[in-house]
Formats: structure tokens, C-alpha cells, sequence
């Protein structure tokens, strides 16, 4: 990866939308929050994964990364490994009528669905779901889980 | 049940869950898998812990494409595949397999596959499909276990 130049990923939950950049230094992954919100994000999820090592999401993690980016690698990391397992994209969720610790959800199907196939899907592709206090816990079991980090 | 004569270190025990519970033992030889639930003389053996991991980590993550390449029968390629999921997904916590059929589902999705990691809130992962070894066989890809 080009250490000069910056990658862009998008993330995004229930209540907003947050742009993060960051760049390889060499000793760990540097990142902050796009100031500006007029130029789309140029790259895509898998592009910034190929970008970024295997370990990338302990890097982040240990770097003391925030945690919206930590999202975004993790959801970048699952999401390149998966589509080459020919699935669709890891998804999140928070809902506040679940059990206390166990509010935030990822999870993914096994094909990729266009908007409103949901439904049709649903009883027909492989499903898996992690449930965790935090939207990044939430992801990284689920990262575990389906083998794509260590 | 009292083993009648040792196995030999190149065999290893695969367990079938389901509606008659059973034990299989398989192990590599000619470039396939070989596979007994007795020796041939009516003797059983009895299983080995943790057999389903020590199965993976010796016949490696592609031991289901072999079964299958080998014709070998269907309940035995739903016990490779089994012992695949569960090596794959035992990296951070113990998981558990569990098939069910409901006949009264939709043709589509008569068969259940429920792949568990740990106790409650921990990862799960379900898939449905007309067969259990097609089920088996489509979550484990998903899951990463076979290639």
C-alpha cells in the first residue's frame, strides 16, 4: 500500500453516516474522520481491504483506532473475504428492544440481495448473526467466526 | 463396547448426530477415504475424544471433496462435512452442529443446518435446503470449512 496515500472507506449505522480515511505508516494504521462532507468516499470495501493486511482489524484495535473506524476495517475485512465465498455484505443493526449486551447484531447472508429480496432470501441462503454489546464486538465475533481475520 | 484389537493411529472417529445417533470410523488410505463403523468381523471400536478435530487437522479442509470424489456414501460425506464445520469453527470456542427436518416446511427448506459457536450470544449461522447433506455441504462453504 502507497504510505503517502490516503484510502477511503465508508461506514454507516442506525443514526449516522461517517466518512473515515486512513493511510498504512508502516507501524500501524493512522485514521481520522473526513472533515468535509461534499466528496464521496472513491474507493470501495474491497478495494481498501486488499489495501490492508489480514490483521488489519487487530492493528486498528490495537492502535487504539476509534471505534467507527474500526467498524469500517471490519466490515471492509469480512466483506472482501465473503464475496469471494460468493456472498453478500456484512450488515449491522442495533435494536433497543434486545437483551442488554446483546443489542448490536452483524450479520450476513450468503448471496448478495438487492433491496426488498430480503424477504425472498430469507429462507433460502446461509445466514449467521453475532449479537454483542457494541457494534465492533458485534462485527469481530462475527469476523471470527466466519474465519476472515485471526 | 470393548475395542477388539487397536484401531491403529490412522484411524480416527467421526460422529453422526441425528435420529439414530451413531459413530463411524475413517481414515485415509489410497488417496481416499476409507471409512468403517466395525472391522468387518462385527467387532466396534470405541470412539476417540475430540476424534471430529483430529480428523480435519489430518485429512485437512478439503476431506469432504475427497468423500465425495470417492463416492462415498451420503451420511458418511455428512460426517466429513460435520467434522469440517466443527474443526473450522472450534478456533475460539467450542460449536455444535444440529440438523432437523421438518417434512411439513417448504420443499426448499425441509432441512435445517444450525451451526453454534459457544453459548448464547455467540455466533450462530443457519441453512436450509432440500437435502441435509446439501445443507451441510453449503454451510460449510459458507463458513469457510471446505474449498
Amino acid at each position: 500500500m502507497d504510505d503517502t496515500k490516503f484510502e477511503w472507506y465508508e461506514t454507516e449505522n442506525t443514526e449516522r453516516f461517517l466518512p473515515v480515511r486512513a493511510r498504512w505508516t508502516g507501524d500501524g494504521i493512522e485514521t481520522e474522520e473526513y472533515p468535509g462532507p461534499t466528496v464521496a468516499p472513491s474507493r470501495s470495501a474491497t478495494d481498501i481491504a486488499a489495501c490492508f493486511p489480514v490483521d488489519a482489524p487487530r492493528i486498528a484495535r490495537e492502535c487504539g483506532a476509534s471505534e467507527e473506524y474500526r467498524v469500517a476495517v471490519l466490515k471492509a475485512r469480512i466483506d472482501a473475504v465473503m464475496q469471494k465465498r460468493g456472498c453478500g455484505a456484512v450488515k449491522t443493526y442495533f435494536n433497543s428492544c434486545a437483551s442488554v449486551g446483546f443489542q448490536w447484531s452483524a450479520w450476513m447472508r450468503s448471496s448478495v440481495a438487492r433491496e426488498g429480496d430480503e424477504r425472498r432470501l430469507s429462507g433460502r441462503t446461509p445466514y449467521a448473526e453475532a449479537d454483542h454489546g457494541t457494534e465492533v464486538d458485534a462485527l469481530e465475533a462475527l469476523a471470527t467466526f466466519l474465519g476472515v481475520t485471526s | 463396547m470393548t475395542p477388539v484389537g487397536p484401531p491403529g493411529d490412522d484411524w480416527r472417529c467421526v460422529f453422526l448426530d441425528g435420529p439414530s445417533p451413531h459413530n463411524v470410523w475413517v481414515r485415509w488410505r489410497d488417496n481416499a477415504v476409507e471409512d468403517t463403523n466395525y472391522n468387518g468381523h462385527g467387532d466396534f471400536y470405541e470412539p476417540i475424544a475430540n476424534a471430529p478435530l483430529e480428523l480435519v487437522r489430518r485429512f485437512g479442509r478439503n476431506a469432504w471433496n475427497v468423500a465425495r470424489s470417492a463416492e462415498a456414501a451420503e451420511w458418511y460425506c455428512a460426517g466429513v462435512l460435520r467434522a469440517c464445520i466443527v474443526g473450522r469453527c472450534t478456533g475460539t470456542a467450542s460449536a455444535t452442529v444440529t440438523t432437523h427436518h421438518d417434512p411439513s416446511a417448504p420443499p426448499f427448506r425441509v432441512w435445517t443446518v444450525a451451526v453454534q459457536c459457544g453459548g448464547e450470544g455467540e455466533p450462530a449461522a443457519t441453512a436450509y435446503g432440500v437435502t441435509e447433506l446439501g445443507v451441510l455441504e453449503t454451510i460449510a462453504r459458507f463458513l469457510g470449512a471446505t474449498r
